[in-house]
């Protein structure tokens, strides 16, 4: 029996539970954002040199990024939306990389992440409108978008994933089957053009999930 | 296809994982470099708005000090104006007072050199016609020159009154001559006329002596021992010089 291209292979087994390929991935992209992060702002100072400038410019840019998008300070939602951008970036490059497979290119990753923007556009809304708000704003503008309203959380959250998932597992399929019949070089553009998608992927991800978000906090 | 759960929920974990730890070692290290960057550039903002303020406050009073100055030195200037304007007044009144002064010391030494002037000029003119009528008088011969002046004597002594001619006989008494004096020498014949016609006059005999004076100009001056009648034009100018001399010091008095 051919084993499925989509399944993800068990690394090994933690008593019952198996680790897959993407979550040791995910652990290795984790331990080196956090030991990046570490040490990149071991020795902040207020008059900054060049890399503390180009970090604290990315980190204004993602911020500038969710104010425009929510229209509303990006304090509370940066730890979440900023962690989505950076690590599906990071997560869908991976794939770049001989031998690594990207997390996103399996379905549990970006249902995982979509399954987790969900939940977070609920917990906003209710922690910005109050339970009763947050959910009299399912009927808004009429009551008749109510079961509209639904089933459009649930599917947008859906598409989320597929999106996400369709893309990168496409991405890794096309260049996988190039190297298989016409050998190394000539994948080389289809991976640079990987490296846009991934990073577009990522970008639009984010986005939606802030529109998501920005929606259920509703305006100022 | 297959999905795995556990693959599932460990994603899931693992992104929330994630996400504390860039909260904890990236986005709140980086936010709090970039609030404190934000209050030290406000504080420096609020440090330079402060220095703006007090630069502006000395700037200002400055500008009051200034203008104190300016206020200072246009009192000063009209003070200064003032007291030269006041000294000005006290030199223009000084100098008026002087220059009256001068005019009237001019005026008088002009008044003063003018009288002296006519007076000179009046001695001179009576010198001159002395001197002229000298010389006119040389022209004529001594006797028809001193023939008017013993009528003049004649009638002079016809005109005293008897007392006073006879004391001039009793001064003639003792023998003493008469000595007539002319301006001219007389000749010898001319001794016997006086004595004749003086002794007729006086009513008495006496002898008479000639003597000559170019000082009398004309005329005679008759000498007895104790009185002496002249009656000449040195007599007559003398007079006017007399008369002149009031009239040379009326004429200073108009100058003044």
């Amino acid at each position: 029996m051919i084993p499925s291209p989509l399944a993800s292979s068990v690394v090994f087994r933690i008593g019952p539970i198996p680790i897959a390929r993407p979550v040791v991935t995910t652990w290795g992209i984790m331990v080196l954002m956090a030991l990046g992060s570490r040490l990149a702002t071991r020795r902040l100072r207020v008059h900054p040199d060049l890399p503390q400038t180009a970090l604290e410019a990315l980190i204004l840019a993602v911020c500038g990024q969710i104010e425009e998008v929510m229209r509303r300070d990006c304090g509370p939602f940066l730890p979440l939306l900023g962690t989505l951008f950076l690590y599906l970036c990071a997560a869908n490059l991976s794939g770049v990389v001989p031998g690594v497979r990207a997390p996103t290119a399996g379905l549990e990753t970006p249902a995982a992440l979509a399954t987790i923007v969900f939940l977070a556009v609920h917990y906003f809304g209710v922690r910005s409108r109050g339970v009763l708000g947050y959910l009299a704003s399912f009927a808004q503008p009429k009551l008749i978008m109510l079961p509209l309203n639904i089933v459009s959380a649930v599917t947008r959250t859906f598409s989320l994933m597929v999106r996400l998932f369709g893309n990168i597992m496409s991405g890794e399929f096309l260049i996988a089957l190039v190297v298989a019949l016409a050998g190394l070089i000539v994948p080389i553009p289809l991976m640079a053009l990987e490296i846009l998608v991934a990073i577009v992927q990522a970008y639009i991800f984010t986005v939606l999930a802030a529109v998501f978000i920005g929606a259920a906090v509703g305006g100022e | 296809m297959a999905f795995d759960g556990w693959t599932f929920l460990l994603q899931a974990a693992n992104f929330a994982v994630l996400v504390w730890l860039l909260h904890r070692f990236l986005y709140r290290p980086v936010l709090a470099i970039i609030a404190a960057r934000k209050a030290e550039i406000d504080r420096q903002y609020e440090q330079s708005v402060t220095a703006k303020s007090e630069a502006q406050g000395q700037l200002a009073s400055a500008a009051a000090e200034r203008a104190g100055i300016a206020a200072e030195r246009d009192a000063v200037l009209a003070r200064a104006a003032a007291q030269a304007e006041e000294a000005g007044v006290a030199l223009r009144g000084e100098a008026a007072r002087s220059a009256a002064g001068l005019l009237e010391e001019a005026h008088r030494k002009i008044a003063a050199e003018r009288a002296e002037a006519l007076t000179e000029t009046h001695r001179v003119a009576v010198e001159l016609a002395g001197d002229m009528a000298r010389r006119l008088l040389a022209e004529i011969p001594a006797t028809l020159r001193t023939e008017g002046w013993l009528e003049k004597v004649e009638q002079y002594l016809a005109a005293l009154p008897g007392r006073e001619r006879q004391g001039l006989a009793l001064q003639l008494a003792g023998g003493a001559p008469v000595r007539v004096v002319s301006a001219s020498p007389l000749p010898e014949s001319a001794r016997e006329l006086w004595r004749e016609r003086l002794g007729r006059a006086l009513r008495c005999d006496l002898t008479v002596e000639l003597t000559a004076d170019p000082g009398l100009i004309a005329g005679v001056q008759v000498n007895f021992p104790a009185a002496v009648l002249e009656l000449s034009w040195r007599s007559q100018l003398a007079a006017l010089r007399s008369q002149d001399a009031p009239a040379g010091e009326r004429a200073h008095a108009d100058a003044r």
